[in-house]
């Protein structure tokens, strides 16, 4: 998996790891991706996978006694080698990420309307009356009823879905051309989370995202694109029609059968440790497929038609 | 009790304090030292306190006395909190090798005992209130800091501190508009007590005849009644009303300290909220 754009984000050889005490977590290992202008990515993978430390390590917003080995390119730009005020000047303006847990993520004691003119200020030559106007532009754009009057609000006068809407606004601010959404639509019931999905459809028709998710209806619907990852390692990835209706890896056909449309069948066992990694395939364990060779030797992400990446054996 | 009323009772004798200070020359029908009327006369219709061993007007100078009490109190506490607050904040939200220094710094200054050191400064260079209340502040003050730090410490590992960077907020904007904000409440707090603190070591020094003495305040004026026998002759009306005030004036500044605790300490908040229900 070679592939570079020019233009887009890519991801090379991405290693993540967090001392802990003496024991190293690996989150994050030896991850390639791109995502081309325009393109919807879809990340998808069950809880401690490594989706959200993915994200946060494009941003750079990991802690600074974090290890982080490889490349990520940003339209030519290496965000893991330039300086931390460039970087800071990228985040919002050029690379933009919607935080999961909306509720938490704004601040309770500034008004919404404030903390979304900030950003425009910081990010855009607008300031006060601008700015203001600006952010309740915004405000209605990603749907909130009555804009002018919400401005003055605090985030506790509002309801999970309207957090949302206003984290994604927060992140549109300083109009950024990629944006990273990590896990929008947790925690929100059917009807709202199908509107918040429309809504990212409709923001990201002219920019890339990355979107964190374990939910696979939401990735279908917004994705061209999907990478699953397990135990810290991208196992599949391809377009999403093929991802999903044919898909080669054993976890991701698990995945999909623990869907409760297809049966609620749920994967057997847990995933390994990050702090000790089998040395064969991570999946091995609970894999139906597996044989010897799984136990022992780690298999590689290789191309099976053009386009379609998978890491097993069975599809050398 | 309701934490609300005793808040505002306090809150009501602290702005009477500062009326009577900021309005003193309109208020007072004498000058302080002026020699109004005849020594040591009892209170009455020209003298409403009485006058001293001077015949000068005790309630006269009991007004004057409220600016250089308050002035001590308040702009310790101000520069002593308000450096604190600084250090604090960047403890707290820097972490690691900053908060290191500046917390074994805080543990230092907090080793050395204000009052005394106070009493030497005082007793050997004689300084004025203003100079007072600066050397109390970084004395006596900056160690609020370190309250402030591990809230700082706290808030910094919230969700929206990291949603403020990854919007690409500088440091310095993020520590100004969105953690001072949230640690204001322990800040106004802690600015409560050490002003009363202050206070009252002002007060303290004016007693012990080392304070400013160009200026008119409460210790001086309960000194000279002491050290002039006030006690022993039943001079009530000499000794007792500076001794009153700094008492009342202690007591408001701890009344408002503990109703805003309330805003602070959510388990008051909750007991209170059980009564309501």
């Amino acid at each position: 998996m070679n592939t570079t754009c020019p233009e887009g984000l890519t991801v090379r050889h991405l290693q993540v790891s967090f001392r802990s005490g003496e024991e190293t977590v690996r989150a994050v290992n030896s991850v390639d991706l791109w995502v081309k202008p325009g393109e919807k990515m879809g990340l998808i993978g069950e809880t401690g996978c490594g989706k959200t430390v993915l994200g946060m390590a494009i941003m750079r917003l990991l802690q600074p006694d974090t290890l982080i080995d490889g490349e990520i390119i940003h339209n030519g730009v290496p965000l893991l080698e330039i300086s931390d005020e460039k970087m800071r000047r990228m985040r919002g303006g050029k690379i933009a990420m919607i935080l999961q847990n909306s509720v938490t993520s704004l601040n309770p004691v500034v008004t919404v309307g404030r903390q979304i003119a900030e950003a425009i200020e910081l990010h855009r030559s607008l300031t006060g009356r601008a700015a203001r106007d600006e952010a309740i532009r915004l405000l209605g754009e990603v749907g909130i009823p009555d804009p002018e009057k919400r401005f003055e609000c605090y985030p506790h006068e509002f309801s999970g879905g309207m957090n949302e809407r206003v984290m994604i606004a927060m992140a549109l601010a300083g109009d950024p051309s990629f944006l990273i959404a990590d896990e929008p639509t947790t925690g929100l019931d059917t009807a709202v989370k199908n509107r918040i999905i429309a809504l990212l459809q409709d923001i990201s028709r002219e920019r890339s995202m990355l979107f964190i998710t374990h939910d696979l209806a939401a990735a279908a619907q917004v994705c061209d694109r999907i990478a699953v990852m397990y135990c810290g390692e991208i196992v599949e990835c391809g377009t999403a029609s093929e991802v999903l209706s044919a898909p080669l890896h054993p976890y991701t056909r698990g995945l999909l059968g623990s869907l409760p449309q297809n049966g609620l069948h749920p994967i057997p066992g847990m995933s390994p440790s990050l702090i000790s990694v089998p040395p064969g395939c991570r999946f091995c364990d609970r894999c139906e497929r597996r044989d010897e060779r799984c136990t022992r030797e780690h298999p590689k992400l290789t191309e099976v038609h053009t386009g379609q990446y998978v890491r097993c054996f069975f599809h050398d | 009790m309701d934490r609300a009323i005793v808040f505002r009772a306090g809150l009501a004798i602290l702005m009477l304090a500062f009326l009577a200070a900021l309005f003193a020359p309109f208020i007072t029908p004498y000058a302080p030292d002026e020699f109004s009327g005849p020594p040591l006369a009892r209170p009455s219709a020209d003298h409403l306190l009485g006058t001293n061993d001077l015949g000068q007007d005790i309630f006269s100078r009991l007004i004057y006395g409220t600016q250089a009490t308050l002035i001590i109190g308040f702009l310790g506490a101000f520069i002593g909190v308000g450096i604190g607050t600084a250090v604090g904040i960047v403890a707290g939200y820097y972490g690691g090798r900053t908060d290191e220094v500046i917390s074994r710094f805080i543990d230092v200054l907090m080793t050395i005992p204000t009052f005394p050191l106070l009493l030497v400064f005082s007793a050997l260079l004689s300084p004025g209130i203003y100079v007072i209340g600066l050397m109390m502040g970084v004395i006596g003050g900056i160690h609020s800091g370190r309250v402030i730090r591990s809230q700082v410490l706290s808030l910094a590992e919230t969700n929206y501190i990291l949603g403020c960077r990854a919007l690409g907020l500088s440091d310095l904007s993020i520590m100004l508009r969105h953690i001072l904000p949230n640690a204001l409440p322990l800040i106004i707090v802690k600015f409560v007590f050490f002003a009363q603190s202050f206070m009252l070591m002002g007060v303290g020094l004016g007693f012990l005849g080392i304070g400013d003495a160009t200026v008119i305040d409460w210790g001086q004026m309960i000194n000279r009644a002491y050290s002039s026998g006030a006690f022993a002759l039943g001079l009530w009306w000499w000794i007792g009303p500076p001794g009153l005030a700094v008492t009342v004036l202690s007591i408001a500044l701890a009344m408002i300290g503990f109703g805003l605790e309330e805003q602070l300490n959510p388990r008051i908040r909750h007991r209170n909220l059980e009564v309501a229900v």
